[in-house]
Protein backbone atom coordinates (compact mmCIF):
# COMPACT_ATOMS: atom_id res chain seq x y z
CA UNK A 1 0.00 0.00 0.00
CA UNK A 2 1.80 3.04 -1.30
CA UNK A 3 -0.32 5.39 0.77
CA UNK A 4 0.47 3.86 4.13
CA UNK A 5 4.18 3.63 3.28
CA UNK A 6 4.17 7.41 3.19
CA UNK A 7 1.46 8.26 5.69
CA UNK A 8 2.63 6.14 8.63
CA UNK A 9 6.18 7.54 8.81
CA UNK A 10 4.82 11.10 8.63
CA UNK A 11 2.29 10.36 11.38
CA UNK A 12 4.86 8.72 13.62
CA UNK A 13 7.39 11.48 13.03
CA UNK A 14 4.91 14.15 14.16
CA UNK A 15 3.72 12.03 17.09
CA UNK A 16 7.30 11.70 18.31
CA UNK A 17 8.02 15.39 17.66
CA UNK A 18 4.99 16.58 19.64
CA UNK A 19 5.72 14.14 22.48
CA UNK A 20 9.31 15.41 22.64
CA UNK A 21 8.20 19.04 22.65
CA UNK A 22 5.69 18.36 25.43
CA UNK A 23 8.26 16.55 27.58
CA UNK A 24 10.93 19.14 26.86
CA UNK A 25 8.64 21.96 27.94
CA UNK A 26 8.37 20.32 31.35
CA UNK A 27 12.13 19.74 31.46
CA UNK A 28 12.76 23.36 30.47
CA UNK A 29 10.50 24.61 33.27
CA UNK A 30 12.66 22.58 35.64
CA UNK A 31 15.80 24.02 34.13
CA UNK A 32 16.98 20.89 32.28
CA UNK A 33 15.84 21.16 28.65
CA UNK A 34 16.97 18.69 26.00
CA UNK A 35 19.29 20.19 23.39
CA UNK A 36 17.95 20.59 19.83
CA UNK A 37 14.31 20.20 20.91
CA UNK A 38 12.00 23.24 21.01
CA UNK A 39 11.10 24.39 24.51
CA UNK A 40 7.72 25.66 23.37
CA UNK A 41 4.53 24.73 25.15
CA UNK A 42 2.04 22.44 23.45
CA UNK A 43 -0.35 25.38 23.11
CA UNK A 44 2.30 27.29 21.19
CA UNK A 45 2.58 24.58 18.52
CA UNK A 46 -1.13 23.79 18.17
CA UNK A 47 -2.64 25.32 15.03
CA UNK A 48 -6.13 25.20 16.55
CA UNK A 49 -5.00 28.13 18.70
CA UNK A 50 -5.30 30.31 15.61
CA UNK A 51 -9.03 29.54 15.46
CA UNK A 52 -9.87 30.05 19.12
CA UNK A 53 -7.92 33.29 19.39
CA UNK A 54 -9.40 34.82 16.26
CA UNK A 55 -11.94 36.99 18.14
CA UNK A 56 -9.34 38.43 20.50
CA UNK A 57 -6.87 38.89 17.67
CA UNK A 58 -9.36 40.89 15.62
CA UNK A 59 -10.84 42.94 18.44
CA UNK A 60 -7.78 43.53 20.63
CA UNK A 61 -4.82 42.63 18.43
CA UNK A 62 -3.55 40.16 21.02
CA UNK A 63 -3.68 36.45 21.71
CA UNK A 64 -5.67 34.45 24.20
CA UNK A 65 -3.58 33.53 27.24
CA UNK A 66 -0.99 30.81 26.53
CA UNK A 67 -1.24 31.31 22.75
CA UNK A 68 1.38 33.04 20.67
CA UNK A 69 2.24 34.09 17.13
CA UNK A 70 3.40 30.51 16.43
CA UNK A 71 -0.19 29.23 16.69
CA UNK A 72 -1.30 31.72 14.06
CA UNK A 73 1.58 30.80 11.75
CA UNK A 74 0.83 27.08 12.00
CA UNK A 75 -2.90 27.71 11.63
CA UNK A 76 -2.36 29.64 8.40
CA UNK A 77 0.00 26.94 7.03
CA UNK A 78 -2.48 24.17 7.82
CA UNK A 79 -5.38 26.15 6.37
CA UNK A 80 -3.44 26.84 3.17
CA UNK A 81 -2.70 23.13 2.79
CA UNK A 82 -6.36 22.35 3.52
CA UNK A 83 -7.59 24.63 0.75
CA UNK A 84 -5.53 22.48 -1.61
CA UNK A 85 -5.87 19.01 -0.07
CA UNK A 86 -8.64 19.21 2.50
CA UNK A 87 -8.01 18.32 6.17
CA UNK A 88 -4.87 16.28 5.45
CA UNK A 89 -3.58 17.66 8.74
CA UNK A 90 -6.08 15.37 10.49
CA UNK A 91 -5.18 12.30 8.44
CA UNK A 92 -1.43 12.82 8.26
CA UNK A 93 -0.20 15.02 11.11
CA UNK A 94 -2.49 15.16 14.16
CA UNK A 95 -0.93 12.93 16.87
CA UNK A 96 -4.29 12.26 18.55
CA UNK A 97 -5.61 10.92 15.25
CA UNK A 98 -2.55 8.67 15.03
CA UNK A 99 -3.05 7.37 18.57
CA UNK A 100 -6.72 6.65 17.84
CA UNK A 101 -5.67 4.68 14.76
CA UNK A 102 -3.24 2.62 16.83
CA UNK A 103 -5.95 1.82 19.38
CA UNK A 104 -8.31 0.97 16.52
CA UNK A 105 -5.93 -1.81 15.45
CA UNK A 106 -6.49 -3.45 18.84
CA UNK A 107 -10.23 -2.89 18.49
CA UNK A 108 -10.28 -4.64 15.14
CA UNK A 109 -8.50 -7.62 16.62
CA UNK A 110 -10.98 -7.81 19.47
CA UNK A 111 -14.20 -7.20 17.53
CA UNK A 112 -13.27 -8.55 14.11
CA UNK A 113 -15.95 -7.75 11.52
CA UNK A 114 -18.15 -6.10 14.12
CA UNK A 115 -15.59 -3.28 14.45
CA UNK A 116 -17.08 0.05 13.42
CA UNK A 117 -20.59 -1.39 13.19
CA UNK A 118 -21.66 -1.18 16.82
CA UNK A 119 -22.84 2.42 16.62
CA UNK A 120 -25.96 2.50 14.39
CA UNK A 121 -25.45 4.41 11.16
CA UNK A 122 -28.31 6.79 11.91
CA UNK A 123 -26.94 7.67 15.33
CA UNK A 124 -23.46 8.02 13.83
CA UNK A 125 -24.87 10.50 11.32
CA UNK A 126 -26.53 12.58 14.02
CA UNK A 127 -23.49 12.52 16.33
CA UNK A 128 -21.31 13.93 13.57
CA UNK A 129 -23.02 17.30 13.98
CA UNK A 130 -21.82 17.41 17.57
CA UNK A 131 -18.36 18.62 16.63
CA UNK A 132 -19.81 21.77 15.09
CA UNK A 133 -21.59 22.50 18.37
CA UNK A 134 -18.25 21.95 20.13
CA UNK A 135 -16.51 24.30 17.67
CA UNK A 136 -19.05 27.08 18.21
CA UNK A 137 -19.00 26.59 21.98
CA UNK A 138 -15.20 26.73 22.10
CA UNK A 139 -14.95 29.87 19.98
CA UNK A 140 -17.73 31.71 21.86
CA UNK A 141 -16.58 30.72 25.35
CA UNK A 142 -12.95 31.52 24.57
CA UNK A 143 -14.01 34.93 23.25
CA UNK A 144 -16.05 35.60 26.40
CA UNK A 145 -13.54 34.32 28.93
CA UNK A 146 -10.27 35.15 27.17
CA UNK A 147 -9.00 31.78 28.38
CA UNK A 148 -8.37 28.42 26.74
CA UNK A 149 -11.47 26.83 28.18
CA UNK A 150 -11.25 23.76 25.92
CA UNK A 151 -7.99 22.58 27.46
CA UNK A 152 -9.96 21.29 30.47
CA UNK A 153 -11.87 18.93 28.14
CA UNK A 154 -9.24 18.34 25.49
CA UNK A 155 -8.05 14.72 25.21
CA UNK A 156 -5.08 15.87 23.13
CA UNK A 157 -3.93 18.16 25.93
CA UNK A 158 -4.51 15.40 28.50
CA UNK A 159 -2.53 12.88 26.43
CA UNK A 160 0.57 15.07 26.23
CA UNK A 161 0.32 16.63 29.71
CA UNK A 162 -0.79 13.76 31.90
CA UNK A 163 2.42 13.96 33.95
CA UNK A 164 2.26 17.69 34.67
CA UNK A 165 -0.57 17.87 37.19
CA UNK A 166 -2.15 20.58 35.00
CA UNK A 167 -4.79 18.34 33.40
CA UNK A 168 -8.33 18.71 34.72
CA UNK A 169 -10.22 15.54 35.64
CA UNK A 170 -12.58 16.29 32.74
CA UNK A 171 -9.58 16.12 30.39
CA UNK A 172 -8.66 12.66 31.68
CA UNK A 173 -12.28 11.54 31.33
CA UNK A 174 -12.35 12.83 27.74
CA UNK A 175 -9.09 11.02 26.94
CA UNK A 176 -10.32 7.80 28.52
CA UNK A 177 -13.58 8.00 26.57
CA UNK A 178 -11.78 8.62 23.29
CA UNK A 179 -9.39 5.70 23.79
CA UNK A 180 -12.22 3.39 24.90
CA UNK A 181 -14.45 4.39 22.00
CA UNK A 182 -11.54 3.86 19.60
CA UNK A 183 -11.88 0.19 20.45
CA UNK A 184 -15.32 0.09 18.80
CA UNK A 185 -15.22 2.82 16.16
CA UNK A 186 -12.37 4.44 14.27
CA UNK A 187 -11.35 8.02 15.18
CA UNK A 188 -14.30 8.74 17.52
CA UNK A 189 -12.93 12.13 18.59
CA UNK A 190 -12.40 13.19 14.97
CA UNK A 191 -15.91 12.06 14.01
CA UNK A 192 -17.92 13.45 16.89
CA UNK A 193 -16.10 16.00 18.97
CA UNK A 194 -12.99 17.56 17.43
CA UNK A 195 -13.58 21.30 16.93
CA UNK A 196 -10.50 21.72 14.75
CA UNK A 197 -11.56 18.81 12.57
CA UNK A 198 -14.96 20.46 12.24
CA UNK A 199 -13.30 23.69 11.14
CA UNK A 200 -10.86 22.10 8.69
CA UNK A 201 -13.58 19.73 7.43
CA UNK A 202 -15.37 22.69 5.89
CA UNK A 203 -12.54 22.96 3.34
CA UNK A 204 -13.81 19.70 1.84
CA UNK A 205 -16.64 21.72 0.37
CA UNK A 206 -14.31 23.74 -1.86
CA UNK A 207 -10.84 22.13 -1.77
CA UNK A 208 -8.91 22.28 -5.01
CA UNK A 209 -7.89 18.61 -4.96
CA UNK A 210 -10.75 16.46 -3.65
CA UNK A 211 -10.95 12.66 -3.70
CA UNK A 212 -12.69 11.66 -6.95
CA UNK A 213 -14.19 8.37 -8.07
CA UNK A 214 -14.23 7.47 -11.74
CA UNK A 215 -17.68 5.91 -12.12
CA UNK A 216 -16.86 4.45 -15.54
CA UNK A 217 -14.08 2.21 -14.18
CA UNK A 218 -15.48 1.60 -10.68
CA UNK A 219 -16.53 -2.03 -10.13
CA UNK A 220 -18.63 -1.14 -7.03
CA UNK A 221 -16.75 -3.51 -4.79
CA UNK A 222 -17.22 -1.05 -1.87
CA UNK A 223 -13.69 -1.65 -0.59
CA UNK A 224 -13.27 2.12 -0.36
CA UNK A 225 -16.34 2.37 1.89
CA UNK A 226 -15.12 -0.37 4.19
CA UNK A 227 -11.64 1.10 4.46
CA UNK A 228 -12.58 4.73 5.13
CA UNK A 229 -11.64 5.51 8.75
CA UNK A 230 -14.28 8.22 8.89
CA UNK A 231 -17.06 5.92 7.64
CA UNK A 232 -17.76 7.85 4.46
CA UNK A 233 -19.57 6.05 1.64
CA UNK A 234 -17.23 6.75 -1.24
CA UNK A 235 -18.68 4.29 -3.75
CA UNK A 236 -21.79 6.30 -4.61
CA UNK A 237 -20.14 9.68 -5.14
CA UNK A 238 -18.11 11.07 -7.99
CA UNK A 239 -16.40 13.78 -5.89
CA UNK A 240 -16.09 13.42 -2.12
CA UNK A 241 -17.31 16.65 -0.56
CA UNK A 242 -18.17 15.07 2.78
CA UNK A 243 -16.93 17.38 5.57
CA UNK A 244 -15.70 14.32 7.51
CA UNK A 245 -13.06 13.39 4.90
CA UNK A 246 -9.52 13.64 6.35
CA UNK A 247 -7.60 13.07 3.09
CA UNK A 248 -5.86 9.98 4.41
CA UNK A 249 -6.01 8.52 0.87
CA UNK A 250 -6.78 5.03 2.22
CA UNK A 251 -9.74 4.75 -0.19
CA UNK A 252 -7.70 5.55 -3.29
CA UNK A 253 -6.31 3.31 -6.00
CA UNK A 254 -2.91 3.74 -4.37
CA UNK A 255 -4.31 1.87 -1.39
CA UNK A 256 -7.47 -0.29 -1.21
CA UNK A 257 -9.22 0.37 -4.54
CA UNK A 258 -8.34 -2.58 -6.79
CA UNK A 259 -8.81 -0.70 -10.07
CA UNK A 260 -6.01 1.69 -11.10
CA UNK A 261 -6.86 5.37 -11.53
CA UNK A 262 -10.39 4.95 -10.19
CA UNK A 263 -10.38 6.61 -6.77
CA UNK A 264 -7.83 9.41 -6.73
CA UNK A 265 -7.02 12.75 -5.24
CA UNK A 266 -6.92 15.17 -8.13
CA UNK A 267 -7.58 18.72 -9.17
CA UNK A 268 -11.13 19.61 -10.10
CA UNK A 269 -11.20 22.12 -12.95
CA UNK A 270 -13.12 25.26 -11.98
CA UNK A 271 -15.85 24.54 -14.59
CA UNK A 272 -16.51 21.12 -13.10
CA UNK A 273 -16.51 22.55 -9.60
CA UNK A 274 -19.32 24.87 -10.64
CA UNK A 275 -21.20 21.92 -12.16
CA UNK A 276 -20.92 20.06 -8.84
CA UNK A 277 -23.12 22.74 -7.37
CA UNK B 1 1.74 12.79 -10.84
CA UNK B 2 2.01 9.08 -10.11
CA UNK B 3 2.58 8.92 -6.38
CA UNK B 4 -0.22 10.92 -4.78
CA UNK B 5 0.66 9.84 -1.24
CA UNK B 6 4.19 11.19 -1.63
CA UNK B 7 2.72 14.40 -2.99
CA UNK B 8 0.40 14.84 0.00
CA UNK B 9 3.22 14.03 2.43
CA UNK B 10 5.44 16.56 0.68
CA UNK B 11 2.80 19.31 0.67
CA UNK B 12 1.92 18.82 4.34
CA UNK B 13 5.50 18.82 5.57
CA UNK B 14 6.46 21.65 3.22
CA UNK B 15 3.55 23.86 4.30
CA UNK B 16 4.53 23.54 7.96
CA UNK B 17 8.28 23.85 7.42
CA UNK B 18 7.85 26.78 5.03
CA UNK B 19 5.37 28.48 7.36
CA UNK B 20 7.69 28.18 10.36
CA UNK B 21 10.75 29.08 8.25
CA UNK B 22 9.22 32.24 6.82
CA UNK B 23 7.94 33.26 10.26
CA UNK B 24 11.40 32.75 11.74
CA UNK B 25 13.11 34.73 8.99
CA UNK B 26 10.66 37.62 9.40
CA UNK B 27 10.94 37.48 13.19
CA UNK B 28 7.24 36.64 13.64
CA UNK B 29 7.82 33.16 15.10
CA UNK B 30 7.23 33.45 18.83
CA UNK B 31 6.39 30.52 21.08
CA UNK B 32 6.31 32.45 24.32
CA UNK B 33 5.25 35.91 25.24
CA UNK B 34 7.64 38.68 26.12
CA UNK B 35 6.44 38.74 29.72
CA UNK B 36 5.55 42.36 29.23
CA UNK B 37 1.93 43.18 29.98
CA UNK B 38 -0.06 45.25 27.54
CA UNK B 39 -0.48 48.93 28.13
CA UNK B 40 -3.81 50.37 29.18
CA UNK B 41 -5.16 51.86 25.97
CA UNK B 42 -7.55 54.52 27.23
CA UNK B 43 -8.74 56.51 30.17
CA UNK B 44 -6.93 58.02 33.11
CA UNK B 45 -4.20 55.38 33.12
CA UNK B 46 -3.56 55.25 29.39
CA UNK B 47 -0.02 54.09 28.64
CA UNK B 48 0.50 52.37 31.99
CA UNK B 49 1.15 48.63 32.16
CA UNK B 50 -2.10 46.74 32.71
CA UNK B 51 -2.19 44.49 35.81
CA UNK B 52 -5.09 42.69 34.15
CA UNK B 53 -2.64 41.30 31.59
CA UNK B 54 -0.36 39.58 34.10
CA UNK B 55 -0.19 35.90 33.09
CA UNK B 56 0.45 32.87 35.22
CA UNK B 57 3.83 32.48 33.51
CA UNK B 58 5.02 35.91 34.69
CA UNK B 59 7.69 35.70 37.34
CA UNK B 60 7.83 38.17 40.21
CA UNK B 61 10.89 39.62 38.46
CA UNK B 62 8.74 40.20 35.34
CA UNK B 63 6.19 41.94 37.56
CA UNK B 64 8.93 44.08 39.07
CA UNK B 65 10.13 45.07 35.61
CA UNK B 66 6.64 46.13 34.58
CA UNK B 67 5.26 47.54 37.82
CA UNK B 68 8.23 48.24 40.05
CA UNK B 69 7.19 45.92 42.88
CA UNK B 70 10.25 44.25 44.45
CA UNK B 71 9.96 40.45 44.13
CA UNK B 72 10.66 40.05 47.84
CA UNK B 73 7.59 42.15 48.56
CA UNK B 74 5.33 40.09 46.28
CA UNK B 75 6.76 36.88 47.68
CA UNK B 76 6.13 38.02 51.25
CA UNK B 77 2.60 39.11 50.37
CA UNK B 78 1.76 35.64 49.08
CA UNK B 79 3.67 33.60 51.61
CA UNK B 80 6.16 32.34 49.07
CA UNK B 81 9.84 31.88 49.72
CA UNK B 82 12.67 30.50 47.65
CA UNK B 83 16.31 31.07 46.88
CA UNK B 84 15.37 33.64 44.28
CA UNK B 85 11.97 35.31 44.79
CA UNK B 86 12.31 36.84 41.34
CA UNK B 87 11.95 33.39 39.78
CA UNK B 88 8.64 32.59 41.51
CA UNK B 89 5.81 32.72 38.98
CA UNK B 90 2.28 33.97 39.47
CA UNK B 91 1.01 30.49 38.66
CA UNK B 92 3.12 29.11 41.54
CA UNK B 93 0.91 31.12 43.87
CA UNK B 94 -2.12 29.43 42.34
CA UNK B 95 -0.48 26.01 42.52
CA UNK B 96 0.53 26.54 46.15
CA UNK B 97 -2.69 28.04 47.49
CA UNK B 98 -5.41 27.94 44.81
CA UNK B 99 -8.96 27.31 45.95
CA UNK B 100 -9.41 27.69 49.68
CA UNK B 101 -12.08 27.10 52.26
CA UNK B 102 -15.25 29.06 51.54
CA UNK B 103 -14.85 28.83 47.78
CA UNK B 104 -12.40 31.73 47.63
CA UNK B 105 -9.16 31.59 45.66
CA UNK B 106 -5.61 32.88 46.09
CA UNK B 107 -4.04 32.61 42.65
CA UNK B 108 -2.90 34.55 39.62
CA UNK B 109 -5.84 36.93 39.89
CA UNK B 110 -4.81 37.71 43.47
CA UNK B 111 -1.37 38.67 42.17
CA UNK B 112 -3.05 40.96 39.64
CA UNK B 113 -5.15 42.50 42.40
CA UNK B 114 -2.14 43.01 44.65
CA UNK B 115 -0.24 44.62 41.78
CA UNK B 116 -3.17 46.88 40.95
CA UNK B 117 -3.53 48.01 44.56
CA UNK B 118 0.23 48.56 44.90
CA UNK B 119 0.41 50.70 41.80
CA UNK B 120 -2.99 52.37 42.03
CA UNK B 121 -3.93 50.95 38.66
CA UNK B 122 -7.36 49.45 37.87
CA UNK B 123 -8.20 45.75 37.94
CA UNK B 124 -11.60 44.08 38.18
CA UNK B 125 -10.88 41.02 40.28
CA UNK B 126 -13.07 37.97 40.02
CA UNK B 127 -15.67 37.55 42.74
CA UNK B 128 -13.89 34.62 44.34
CA UNK B 129 -10.46 36.28 44.34
CA UNK B 130 -9.08 37.24 47.73
CA UNK B 131 -5.74 38.42 49.10
CA UNK B 132 -3.74 36.82 51.87
CA UNK B 133 -3.85 38.77 55.13
CA UNK B 134 -0.11 39.41 54.76
CA UNK B 135 -0.69 41.11 51.42
CA UNK B 136 -3.22 43.48 52.97
CA UNK B 137 -0.78 44.24 55.78
CA UNK B 138 1.97 45.06 53.30
CA UNK B 139 -0.28 47.25 51.18
CA UNK B 140 -1.41 49.21 54.21
CA UNK B 141 2.02 49.39 55.84
CA UNK B 142 3.55 50.76 52.67
CA UNK B 143 0.64 53.19 52.34
CA UNK B 144 -0.56 51.78 49.05
CA UNK B 145 -4.11 51.66 50.37
CA UNK B 146 -5.84 53.67 53.06
CA UNK B 147 -7.14 52.15 56.27
CA UNK B 148 -10.72 52.04 54.96
CA UNK B 149 -9.67 49.98 51.96
CA UNK B 150 -7.52 47.77 54.17
CA UNK B 151 -10.49 47.14 56.45
CA UNK B 152 -12.62 46.25 53.43
CA UNK B 153 -9.99 43.83 52.13
CA UNK B 154 -9.57 42.24 55.58
CA UNK B 155 -13.21 41.16 55.49
CA UNK B 156 -12.32 38.58 52.83
CA UNK B 157 -8.57 38.16 53.32
CA UNK B 158 -7.34 34.71 54.27
CA UNK B 159 -4.62 33.66 56.63
CA UNK B 160 -2.46 31.29 54.65
CA UNK B 161 -1.93 27.89 56.20
CA UNK B 162 1.58 26.56 56.55
CA UNK B 163 2.69 25.10 53.25
CA UNK B 164 3.53 21.40 53.38
CA UNK B 165 6.63 20.42 51.46
CA UNK B 166 7.51 21.94 48.08
CA UNK B 167 9.60 25.00 47.56
CA UNK B 168 7.02 27.50 48.67
CA UNK B 169 6.37 27.98 52.34
CA UNK B 170 4.80 30.88 54.14
CA UNK B 171 7.20 33.75 54.45
CA UNK B 172 8.32 34.78 57.89
CA UNK B 173 6.78 38.17 57.41
CA UNK B 174 3.44 36.37 57.41
CA UNK B 175 3.87 35.39 60.95
CA UNK B 176 5.09 38.72 62.18
CA UNK B 177 2.88 41.49 63.47
CA UNK B 178 5.57 44.10 63.95
CA UNK B 179 6.06 45.38 60.40
CA UNK B 180 8.41 48.29 60.10
CA UNK B 181 6.80 51.51 59.09
CA UNK B 182 8.33 52.58 55.77
CA UNK B 183 10.81 55.40 56.15
CA UNK B 184 10.24 56.96 52.75
CA UNK B 185 13.83 56.17 51.96
CA UNK B 186 14.66 56.45 48.26
CA UNK B 187 15.95 53.17 46.86
CA UNK B 188 16.56 51.88 43.37
CA UNK B 189 13.21 50.14 43.20
CA UNK B 190 11.29 53.20 44.39
CA UNK B 191 8.81 54.04 41.66
CA UNK B 192 7.40 57.35 40.50
CA UNK B 193 4.12 56.09 41.93
CA UNK B 194 5.87 56.02 45.31
CA UNK B 195 7.25 59.52 44.83
CA UNK B 196 3.86 60.92 43.85
CA UNK B 197 2.32 59.23 46.86
CA UNK B 198 4.95 60.90 49.02
CA UNK B 199 4.06 64.33 47.70
CA UNK B 200 6.58 64.85 44.90
CA UNK B 201 4.92 66.64 42.01
CA UNK B 202 5.77 66.80 38.32
CA UNK B 203 6.71 70.48 38.66
CA UNK B 204 9.08 69.84 41.57
CA UNK B 205 10.74 67.02 39.64
CA UNK B 206 11.12 68.99 36.41
CA UNK B 207 12.55 71.95 38.25
CA UNK B 208 15.29 69.79 39.73
CA UNK B 209 16.09 67.47 36.84
CA UNK B 210 14.78 69.23 33.71
CA UNK B 211 13.07 65.98 32.73
CA UNK B 212 9.53 64.65 33.12
CA UNK B 213 8.81 62.02 35.73
CA UNK B 214 8.45 58.46 34.51
CA UNK B 215 5.21 56.50 34.60
CA UNK B 216 3.87 55.45 38.00
CA UNK B 217 5.35 51.98 37.61
CA UNK B 218 8.79 53.10 36.43
CA UNK B 219 11.48 52.73 39.05
CA UNK B 220 13.93 55.56 39.52
CA UNK B 221 16.72 53.11 38.74
CA UNK B 222 15.25 52.52 35.28
CA UNK B 223 14.67 56.24 34.87
CA UNK B 224 18.30 56.89 35.79
CA UNK B 225 19.46 54.45 33.14
CA UNK B 226 17.16 56.02 30.53
CA UNK B 227 18.21 59.59 31.27
CA UNK B 228 21.85 59.00 32.07
CA UNK B 229 21.57 61.00 35.29
CA UNK B 230 23.68 59.37 38.05
CA UNK B 231 21.61 57.33 40.45
CA UNK B 232 23.40 58.82 43.45
CA UNK B 233 22.39 62.30 42.34
CA UNK B 234 18.78 61.28 41.79
CA UNK B 235 18.59 59.55 45.16
CA UNK B 236 19.97 62.53 47.00
CA UNK B 237 17.75 65.12 45.33
CA UNK B 238 14.65 62.92 45.39
CA UNK B 239 15.17 62.33 49.10
CA UNK B 240 15.22 66.07 49.69
CA UNK B 241 12.02 66.46 47.67
CA UNK B 242 10.32 63.68 49.59
CA UNK B 243 11.44 65.01 52.95
CA UNK B 244 10.34 68.54 52.08
CA UNK B 245 6.94 67.30 50.91
CA UNK B 246 6.36 65.06 53.90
Amino acid sequence: MKTERWRRPVQIAFLVLIALIAVNHTLAENGNPLPFVPKASLHAVCPFGSVVTIYKLITEGSFVQKLHESSLVLGIAVLAAAVLLGPAFCGWICPLGTVQEFVAKAGRKILGKRYGKIIPKKLDGILRYLRYAVLIWVIVMTAISGKLIFSDYDPYYALFHFWTGEVAITGFIALGLVLALSLIVERPFCRYACPYGAFLGLTNLFRIMPIRRNASTCISCSKCDMACPMGITVSNQSTIRDTSCISCLICTSDAVCPVPDTVEIKVVPYREMKDEK
Amino acid sequence: MKNKAAFVAFVMVLSLVAGVGIAKITGYWKTENKKVPMKISQGEFEGESDPDDIRGSYSFADIEAAFGIPPEMTAAAFGMTGDDPGQIKAKNVEETWGEMEGGVEVGTDSVKLFTALWTGLPHDAEETTVLPAAAVEILETYQRIDSAKAAELRLTAVALPNAVGGEAVPAESDQSDDHEIPDRMIRGFTTFGDLKGWGVTEEMWQEKFGESMGSRSTSIKDWAEDTGIPMSEIKAIAQVLVDSGA
